[in-house]
Order: C-alpha cells, then structure tokens, then sequence
C-alpha cells in the first residue's frame, strides 16, 4: 500500500518536473569551516520547487534547510552538485545572478540598510536612474501599484531602522517580487523562517500572499519550524535532518497534512515537547532581582518603557514576546551594558541601577548574551582564557596572585568540557574555531559556573539555546534548572515559547517595550499569543 | 598565542620581495645594488663601531617597540609614543641637571629612569582618558599630543629649562650618566666612540619583562581579552576604560626609558627633536614582529641596521629609501596573509589576520 | 582680541580651512564606505609633491593638479587594496601608507630637484596679487579656482551621496555590507571606488597647500590629514558638519598665526593651538555621533 503510494507520488513527481520545475537542486554538498570545526552543513541534497507549488522545508535548528535555499537563491556557494534555474546551470552562483533569473529570497535576519529609506533600500543593486542620476519616481509608482494589488502596507519613506519588524519583512517580500517579476516566466520566491518573528496576524498575511504567489503561477519555498502553518499552507514538504533529506512528500501527499508525522520525522525523538513545565517556585522566598518602572533606549537594541519585574530566588521568569519589542533593551539593562533613563534595578538586595557590568557581575550576576559574538565570547582568544573570561583571578598564582595558574586554567576548561561535553577538548585552540553550538556550550560552562561553591545569584540569558541542536539545547536546559534548583534566579529571554514553557515558572510578556502580562506557565497558546500581539487571540489571528 | 604569529615562509618571502624593491629603486637611482648593500653593510656591521652604533639605535627603538606592543595587546595603536619621549626627555635632563654634582649612579640611575617614565606616562594620560572616556581615536589624539609635545618642550627650553645661549639643557653630572659599553671592559673597546651604553641592558631586560607579563600575568592576559573583543570584555565584567588607561599609561611610561639611552647614555643633555621619530620606527618593529619575543629583538636590530646604514649610504642614494622599504615591509606583511589566499588558495582555517586586532 | 575679526582673519580662516575641507571629503568618502583611513596625511603629501613635479616638468599648474590627483588616488588605492584584498588592519596600513609617503616623497624630492628639504618654487593656477590688506586677501582666496575646486569636492559629495546610484552604494556598504552584497552591490568594488574619490580629494588638498606654499617642502602637510580625520569624526561623517569644523580648525590655526607675532603669548604655547582645538573637538564638544556601522570591518 504504502509501496504504491510512492510510486505513484513518484510518478507524478516526474511529470511535474519535465513540466515546471524551476528551480532543481541535486546532490548539492556543503561543508562549513575545516579541521576541528568544520560542519558538514549540506549532504548529497537534492530539491526541485515546481511553479504553482507552496513547498515547505521542514527541520529543527542546524538541518540545513536556510543553507540550501540560499544555495539555490545564489548566496551560498555550494562544495558539489548542480544547480539549475530554469533547466539552465545557475553560472555564476551569485545572489546577482539568480536574481536575473528569477529567484529571489527573503532571508531570516532582514537583509535591508537600516540607514535608508525603504525606498532607497528597494532601490539598491538595481537602481533606477535617469541622464545617470538616481530617479525614485517611476520605481515609486511601481511599488505603489504592487503593494495595492497585494494589500501590503509598508511605509518606504522613512529610515528602515525605524519601521516594525513586521514592516520590515513586507519591504524585504516586495523587493523580492520587484526583482523577480520580470519576463512573465514564473518567479521562485524563497521565504526563509519568515513568520518566527512575527504576530499571528502579521504571519498569516506573509503566508496568504505565499498561497496567493503560488496560485499565480509562482513556486514558493518556505522554511519554517511551525508545522501548523505547513499542514495549512504547503502542497509539498520536504524534512530534512542533519544536513540530508529524511522524507518528501510531493503534492496530494496526506502527509503533508499531518503536522504530528512530520514532526516526528524532523525532529526524531528529541523534540521539545518531552519537556514538562517545572513546579511552581516558591514565592515567599526573597527577591534577588528586580527592575521597578525601567525606561531605557537605544538606537539599536530598541526600547523598553515603565517595566517592572521581579526574580525569587529559585525561580525561573521567562520574557516572551515577538521579536523586537523591547526584549533587546531589557537584556541589556538588566546585565549593566544599557544604562536606564528611569528607574531602579535591584540585584540581591543593592541597589544596581548605575552599576556596570563588572560590580554587577561582582554581586552573583551571571550573563549569557542573547548576541554571543559581540558579547560572549572572543574568537581569537584560547579556549582556556574564554572559560574564564573575566575571571581569571579564580585561577591566580604567584606574588600578589597578579600571575595565570596555568594548569588551575586548563583544568577548568577539561572540567567545563567533561560536564559539557565539549569538543574537541584542547584548552589552547582559538575559541573561534570550535562549533556553534560548542562555543554556546563553553559560554553557558563559564557562566553557570560555581564561584567559591556559590552559584550565581541570578543567571540572565538571552536565547540560550539558539542555533544548537537539540542534544545541546537539552543539556544547557538542564543546566540552567539545576541553577534554579540550588536557590538561584533566572531570568530567560527566548523566542522559543516551548522552551519558555518547559522552563519557566513565570512567563512576562513583553509589547512595544512594556510589561503587557505576566502569565503562569501553564497558560494556554492563545493566551500568550492575545498578550504577544495584543487585542484579538492567537486563534482568531490564525482563522 | 597563534593568532598574531607570523609566518616564517611568509616573512621570508616578504624580505625577498622587499629586497627586490630595494633592488629596483637603486637600479632607478643609477647605483649597482650590490655596491649599495655593500656600503650598507660595512657601515653597520661591517666594523665594531658600526656595531656599536646599531646597539646604540636598537636601544631605544626596542624599549619605544615595547611601548607600542603593551598598548597593541589592547588593541590600541600608541601613536603618541614619540611625545611622551620628548616630554621624558625634557623631564630627565632638567631633573637630571638639577642633581649634586657628585651624585651616585646608585641614586641618579634610578632616581631619572623613574623620572622618565612618570613623565612619559603622564604624557599619555590625555590620550589615554579620551579614549577611555569618550571613544576618542588614539592615533588622532596621539598625533596631536606629538605635536603639542614637540611645541611644549621647546616652550620649555626657551623658558629657562635651556643653558644659556643653547637649546639644550644644562649638562648632567657625572653620576647621572650611563655607562658606555666601551667603558666596560677590554673585550668591548673596539666599541669605541659610539654611544651604545647600558641602556641596551635596560631594553633587553624590558622587552623581557614585558613578553612575561603579557603572557603570564593576569593583567596582560585581560588586555589580549580587551584587545580581542572590547565589548565582549566588556559584558565579561572586564573594567575596560581602567585597562584601556592603563595600557596607553603604561605605554607611555615604558616609552619614557628611552631617555635612558638618549639623555643619560649619549647626550648628558635633554634638547628639541632628540631621538625624534624612534616611536614610529619602535611602531612599525612592533607592527613586524606580531606578538614574538625573538622577533621583536630582530625588528629592532633591522630597523636600527637600515637607520645607521642609511647614513652611510646617503651619501649615494637618498636615506630615505630606508623608510620606503620599512613602509613596503610593513604593507607586504600586514596584507601578506589576505594576498597569498587570493593568490594561492585559502590558508589554515584557525590562523586569522596576521596584523593584530581589529 | 579685534584683530580676530577682520577680513583678513576671515580670509585666513578660509585659506587655511580649505585643504582640510577638501582632505575631510576624502576622508567622508572612505569612511562611509567603511575603510578607516589614517593614510590622509601620506596621501596629501604625495598630492603636494605630485602637484609641484607636475608643474616643475610641464610648465603648467593645471597638469600639476591632474598629477596630484593621481598620485593621491595610486596611494589610496595601495591602501584599500592592502586592506580589501589583503585583509590589512586599516590602521597599520595606514601607518605604512604615511611612512611610505613621507619617505618616498623626499627621495623623489632628492631625485628631481637634489635638495632634502624644499623644491624650487612654482606658480600658483592663477597669479596671486600681492596687495597684502584683509579685503584683496579674501578677494584673490575667493578668485582663486584651487578654492573653487575645493568647493566643487564639497558639492560633489554631498551631491553623490543624495542623487547618484555609487553614492547610495557607497553608504550602504559602509553601514550594512550584508545587505548591500545580498542587494546585488558589490562591496570591494565600491569600497574601492570610494578610495579611490578619497584620493581624488586628498590629492587635491596636497596640491592645494603646495601651489598656496609655491613649492613642496619635506612633510608638508603636518599633520592635516590626521586634523582632516578629526574634522569627519567630529563632524559626524557628515560632509557638512565636517566642513564646518574643518574651518573652525581652519580659524584656530589662523589665529595661531596671529598671535604668533603677539609678545604677550609666547609662540611656543600659541603653536599648540589649532592641536588643543583638535583634541577638544575629538573629546566631544562640537558633538558625539555615530560612526558607519561596519567601519573599519572587513
């Protein structure tokens, strides 16, 4: 049964195939770095986005899934294989290029210029001029035009840096369609992870206009991790795992509905939902952390206004929100590298509002940085000294313990590595040149750490999982539970809303840079997604 | 550490390359390469005051590349290393003149080496603090620092600090000075007439002390930590502006030593433009020698081999090749490790730019 | 004190100012587009000398200022191709490129006119009258066409980056090179483009000190290109603040040369002037701002 199935999918696969694919990618391999660090990131993939066909790419973090579509869109140069645009070799392999033929690709992280307007923005690479000087008007008349027949809103006028993030993408997807739609051949429209940071309501827009794309004859990929939207929107999926495709399910295929089965064969056995809420914290016991009415700004972590908050000793609070409201600016004040306009911050007991990150530190502090390359970890340094970045004093000798204990260092980083495992172990290799997910494991090592048999008193961590696979993300999990266990705060800042869930006590919601609610664990999705986006609920949204 | 070393093969080819350039812009002048080096040589190492001389250079170039290395690891560029030897200078010679005429060495030596470093260090402090404080770019506000330096020493000279009738000042007394190497013992009297002195053990003893600390002490492993990422120090509870202050200070104290060499061991008296210029040079052997003890000895005695040879060859050919050659050793080396992966293919993964931070 | 405000101060100011002006422009194109650049200084000179060997060979000013151009752009592009393609620290390199400059500049200067220290003197673009009073000052600093070109640079940038498809490129790069490549700009190519505008201008400005001086003396350009530097980030990147400060800079070094004369400060104090200015400036006083955000990354 299962037999013929396949076959007939393959059947029909082929058929559309010699009819439209567009874009056909196979035994695509991709290998990041060398030596110790390097990633096998692509692994004999193939691909094939077919006009008139949502095609989902299904994955949990690090498969592989925004590596292939940007070799398919030009950016990412692949080590084998072929790729063809239209039944042609892409030559050269560059964003340029593919754009020429018609394949374009909105990215994760915006690729816009947030210095300029929107329209300068939708303007560079290609821009329009006139007796060889700029000239706006006929590419302004032209958006115009397509953001009243697609109902898209995007203010293109002011400095992008200013608009929503929501915003933001909707100038990314029209730039896209700009660049692509020439010829009348078909369009390939890439949408990498485009609904992760957006409002329910703002994400069924994007995923509408992707089925709408589609039905006009385009062919639409679409990375994304929510499998509800898949099971909604996609005709096609394919999972991969690793860096290799694991299933297909071509058109028609039942399992593209069944969001269940393909979690199961995207994730294996190590998914997020075997995680289950913690017991509730004791309230009654003291407060090691708290902001009381915090105003703070920056240009580019954003702003927060008016937020209050507070961390029990042994309690985990998480901070949700959609990405980009406020969550940045609270980070940074809470770890002393934003200073607040208004406001008091208490950490066990002082007063730490004008305090910079060192006396913060000094009094039980422990930071993992939401940005680990800006603020965790230094890639030219050792691996040893990165263990104990800050705190090399722990591992002193010498006259005036002014000296490095040499061996005291490299013990701390073969102990972090042991309880971590992190590899490879060699204490003198450059931080840089370990994994992702092993520098994320050497960050969380040396901030977790105990100090003189003392845990940190309140352990602030931004995304503490991003980008590790889920092995990883389980252990520096259970890592920061055991801190809350042992009578420390944590405050956690994640995108994540099931990894929030499983490890919150206390969920704060942020909007528009304040406090919105302050939910329990247990609350239901549609509850955290009315507070996220405000006024209607999360299902509403999604109806 | 890996990550500032440098390539001997790659080195090696930028000497050749270097020399190559040598060659062609003698040819250009009308000298035979080969006479040029030779006169290059024989003025240098070629007789034992030629040898004396190039010690005598290499002193203060290797205290001044010193200097400059203790504020690299920060990932700083002292720039202002040259007026904080001018102020030490000015500084030595005017305390040192002022010293009883029959002073102890035991006194003097070390009573003016504290004297220069005070001074030189001060004289970095404003750089050190807008930097700190405000996010001030330190070569600017060095340059400028050079520049007010060399106006407020010969303020200071004209003011009453200059014998009478001189631009210098008053002479030291007998115990202020350092011995001259030729002073020492028989073994070094071929040595004679040049300045080379005691200093030389001062900077060797410097150069010494400072790749310890850097490398063992937890002060020099914390500013290769400010050096390698200032924010990342930052959010690691590293008091940076403190680091930031005391690298540029310390720089600039180190860099007052040279007085050692300059005022005490050849002079006897501080004046305007003495070892004008060493900071840059001692700049650009830091620059070369990336984070190597051995390497940073050798920049020194090339640089000190190419600033006495130059002499000896002006009266063939422009000195001034000199400086065109050290710039073009610099480029060739800074830009080597990016020019031979366009060129030859991509390098070892771990090794990153062979220039210090970025 | 009433001697600061005469025409021949406001004169001074300007002529003075108006090398740093045109320097800073270069220093504006460079650094938009994300290359730090320290080797103003050396460009300046190799303009300064190009502009009098120039003249000196050909017998006209105006092939002069076409060699200062040169030179300065053959050096800028020495320093963003060792940056670009080499992966240098712009700083080192620019340090190299100054060394370079200052060093290859008196062994040409040796070569062409045999001295150490100053070339024969050569006429300016147009004769200069030599009526010394304030007004005929300004006049012949407002008549001569090296101003007209200095204002031309200034035009012509603030003009590029509003109107012109390069000048919107270039300030992409500068802030977000990511997005700009994923744009379809390439970064090198622009950045290079950029350097090479920088050379254009900071050219200029070396031969504008050298047909204001009549000749090309060894380091002539003392420290501008640093002073230039310090007038684009005092200035905020922006090419009008930074015009502006360049001719306050302009202003305390011509009443450095006022006082200079003056018993009652002694010169030595008055010589720091115009650099006391500048740290001022660089510690913030005329204003903080925020530099191109991929400055000095590549």
């Amino acid at each position: 049964m299962k037999a013929m199935q396949a076959m007939k999918a393959m059947q029909a696969m082929q058929a559309m195939q010699a009819m439209d694919a567009l874009v056909e990618l196979s035994a695509v391999t991709k290998t990041f770095g060398s030596g110790a660090g390097a990633v096998r990131a692509l692994d004999d993939v193939g691909l094939v986005l077919r006009a008139g066909s949502v095609h989902a790419i299904v994955g949990e973090n690090g498969a592989g899934k925004s590596t292939l579509l940007k070799v398919a869109a030009g950016v990412v140069v692949a080590d084998g294989g072929r790729v063809d645009v239209f039944g042609t070799p892409l030559v050269p392999a560059t964003p340029r290029e593919a754009i020429r033929r018609g394949v374009g690709m909105v990215h994760q992280h915006f690729m816009l210029v947030p210095t300029l307007t929107g329209l300068q923005n939708l303007a560079l690479g290609f821009e329009p001029t006139k007796h060889g000087l700029l000239d706006f008007a006929p590419l302004a008349a032209q958006v115009a035009a397509l953001q009243k027949e697609l109902d898209l809103p995007v203010r293109i006028d002011v400095p992008v840096g200013t608009l929503s993030v929501g915003e933001q993408q909707r100038l990314e997807i029209l730039r896209v369609l700009l660049r692509v739609a020439g010829g009348g051949r078909g369009r390939v429209v890439i949408l990498d992870e485009p609904t992760a940071v957006l409002a329910p309501s703002e994400a069924a827009m994007v995923l509408e206009l992707a089925r709408r794309l589609a039905r006009e004859g385009a062919a639409v990929a679409l990375v994304t991790h929510r499998l509800d939207e898949v099971a909604k929107f996609a005709d096609e999926v394919t999972t991969m795992r690793r860096g290799r495709v694991v299933a297909h399910h071509p058109p028609g295929d039942a399992a593209v509905r069944d969001a269940a089965l393909l979690a199961q064969e995207a994730l294996g056995d190590t998914g997020v939902s075997t995680m289950s809420p913690p017991q509730a914290a004791d309230e009654s016991s003291p407060v090691v952390f708290a902001m009381e009415e915090v105003d703070a700004e920056d240009e580019a972590a954003g702003r927060i206004t008016g937020v209050t908050l507070r961390v029990h000793a042994g309690e985990i609070v998480g901070i949700a929100g959609v990405e980009g409201n406020g969550q940045r600016a609270l980070e940074l004040v809470a770890a002393g590298l934003l200073r607040p306009s208004r406001g008091r911050i208490e950490l066990d007991g002082a007063d730490v509002t004008r305090m910079l990150v060192r006396e913060r530190r000094a009094r039980g502090l422990a930071f993992i940085a939401g940005d680990r390359h800006r603020y965790g970890l230094a890639e030219e340094l050792p691996a040893a000294d990165v263990i104990r970045l800050g705190g090399l004093g722990e591992v002193s000798t010498g006259p005036g313990a002014s000296l490095v204990d040499e061996r005291a260092l490299e013990r701390a980083f073969t102990d972090a590595a042991a309880a971590f495992d992190i590899r490879p172990i060699d204490a003198s290799l450059a931080a840089g040149a370990f994994s992702g997910g092993n520098q994320q494991k050497i960050v969380v090592a040396r901030e977790l750490r105990t100090r003189r048999g003392a845990v940190p008193r309140l352990v602030l961590a931004a995304h503490p999982t991003r980008g590790v696979d889920a092995r990883v993300a389980r252990m520096i999990r259970d890592a920061l539970t055991s801190v809350a266990a042992r009578g420390g705060g944590l405050l956690i800042i994640s995108s994540d809303l099931a990894e929030l869930r499983a490890l919150s006590h206390r969920i704060v919601v942020l909007r528009g840079g304040t406090v919105v609610a302050e939910l329990r664990a247990d609350a239901s999705d549609d509850q955290l997604g009315a507070a996220m986006m405000g006024g209607e609920t999360g299902r509403e949204a999604h109806a | 550490m890996s990550h500032r070393s440098r390539s001997p093969a790659r080195l090696l080819v930028a000497l050749l390359l270097v020399c190559l350039a040598f060659d062609l812009i003698v040819l250009g002048w009308g000298e035979t390469p080969s006479a040029i080096a030779r006169r290059l040589f024989s003025g240098t190492w070629g007789t034992p005051y030629g040898i004396g001389q190039v010690l005598f250079k290499a002193t203060s170039i290797a205290i001044a590349a010193v200097a400059a290395r203790i504020a690299l690891r920060a990932g700083l560029f002292n720039i202002g290393v040259d007026g904080s030897i001018a102020v030490a200078a000015i500084a030595v010679g005017a305390v040192g003149a002022k010293l009883p005429p029959d002073v102890s060495p035991l006194v003097a030596w070390p009573l003016l080496a504290i004297v220069g470093f005070v001074a030189g260090g001060l004289w970095a402090m404003p750089a050190a603090v807008l930097r700190a404080r405000f996010g001030a770019h330190e070569v600017i506000s060095g340059i400028m620092l050079n520049k007010i330096a060399s106006s407020f020493v010969g303020y200071l000279l004209v003011r009453g600090l200059a014998e009478e009738a001189s631009v210098h000042t008053r002479a030291l007394p007998r115990g202020a000075l350092l011995t001259r190497l030729d002073h020492l013992g028989a073994m070094f009297h071929g040595l004679r007439g040049s300045a080379v002195n005691v200093a030389l053990l001062v900077a060797a003893v410097v150069v010494l002390a400072w790749s310890f600390v850097a490398r063992r002490s937890i002060f020099g492993r914390e500013l290769a930590a400010v050096g390698a990422s200032p924010s990342v120090a930052e959010a690691s509870g590293l008091p940076i502006a403190r680091h930031i202050i005391l690298a540029l200070g310390l720089s600039g104290a180190v860099a007052g030593l040279t007085a050692l060499n300059d005022v005490m061991g050849y002079k006897g008296y501080a004046e305007e433009g003495l070892s004008a210029g060493v900071g840059f040079t001692g700049l650009a052997a830091a620059l070369l020698a990336g984070e190597s003890t051995i390497g940073l000895f050798a920049a020194a005695l090339l640089f000190a081999t190419l600033s006495q040879g130059g002499l000896s060859i002006n009266a063939r050919i422009p000195m001034d090749v000199v400086d065109v050659i050290v710039a073009l050793l610099i480029l060739l080396v800074s830009s080597g490790e990016g020019l031979s992966r366009a060129l030859l293919g991509p390098p070892a993964p771990a090794a990153k730019g062979p220039t210090s931070p970025r | 004190m009433s001697r600061l405000f005469t025409l021949a101060f406001l004169a001074q100011s300007l002529r003075i100012g108006l090398p740093y002006l045109a320097a800073a422009m270069g220093g504006i194109w460079s650094e938009r587009a994300g290359v730090v650049n320290v080797a103003l200084e050396g460009t300046m000179l190799v303009g300064a000398l190009g502009a009098v060997i120039g003249t000196t060979t050909s017998g006209s000013p105006w092939i002069g200022l076409l060699c200062a151009l040169v030179a300065g752009v053959v050096l800028q592009l020495v320093h963003g191709l060792a940056v670009l393609r080499g992966h240098a620290n712009a700083i080192v390199s620019g340090i190299a490129i100054n060394l370079l400059a200052a060093g290859g500049t008196r062994f040409l200067l040796r070569s062409f006119y045999d001295s150490a220290s100053n070339s024969p003197s050569i006429p300016s673009l147009v004769r200069r009258s030599s009526d010394a009073s304030g007004s005929a000052l300004l006049a012949s600093t407002l008549l001569d066409p090296s101003t007209w070109l200095v204002v031309t640079c200034i035009a012509v940038t603030v003009f590029a980056f509003s109107r012109t498809r390069f000048g919107l490129r270039v300030l992409a790069v500068g802030e977000s090179p990511a997005a700009a490549e994923n744009a379809g700009v390439s970064i090198d190519r622009t950045r290079l483009g950029a350097v090479v505008c920088a050379g254009l201008c900071a050219g200029m400005a070396g031969a504008w000190l050298a047909f204001d001086q009549h000749q090309f003396s060894s380091g002539m350009s003392g420290g501008r290109g640093f002073i230039a530097l310090a007038a684009v980030i005092a200035g905020g990147w922006r090419p009008g603040r930074a015009a502006f400060a360049c001719l306050v800079f302009g202003a305390a070094e011509a009443a450095q040369i006022l006082f200079q004369d003056q018993h009652w400060v002694p010169h030595h104090l008055v010589q720091m002037l115009p650099y006391v200015v500048t740290l001022i400036a660089l510690a913030g006083v005329i204003g903080r701002s925020r530099p191109p955000a991929a400055l000095g990354r590549n």
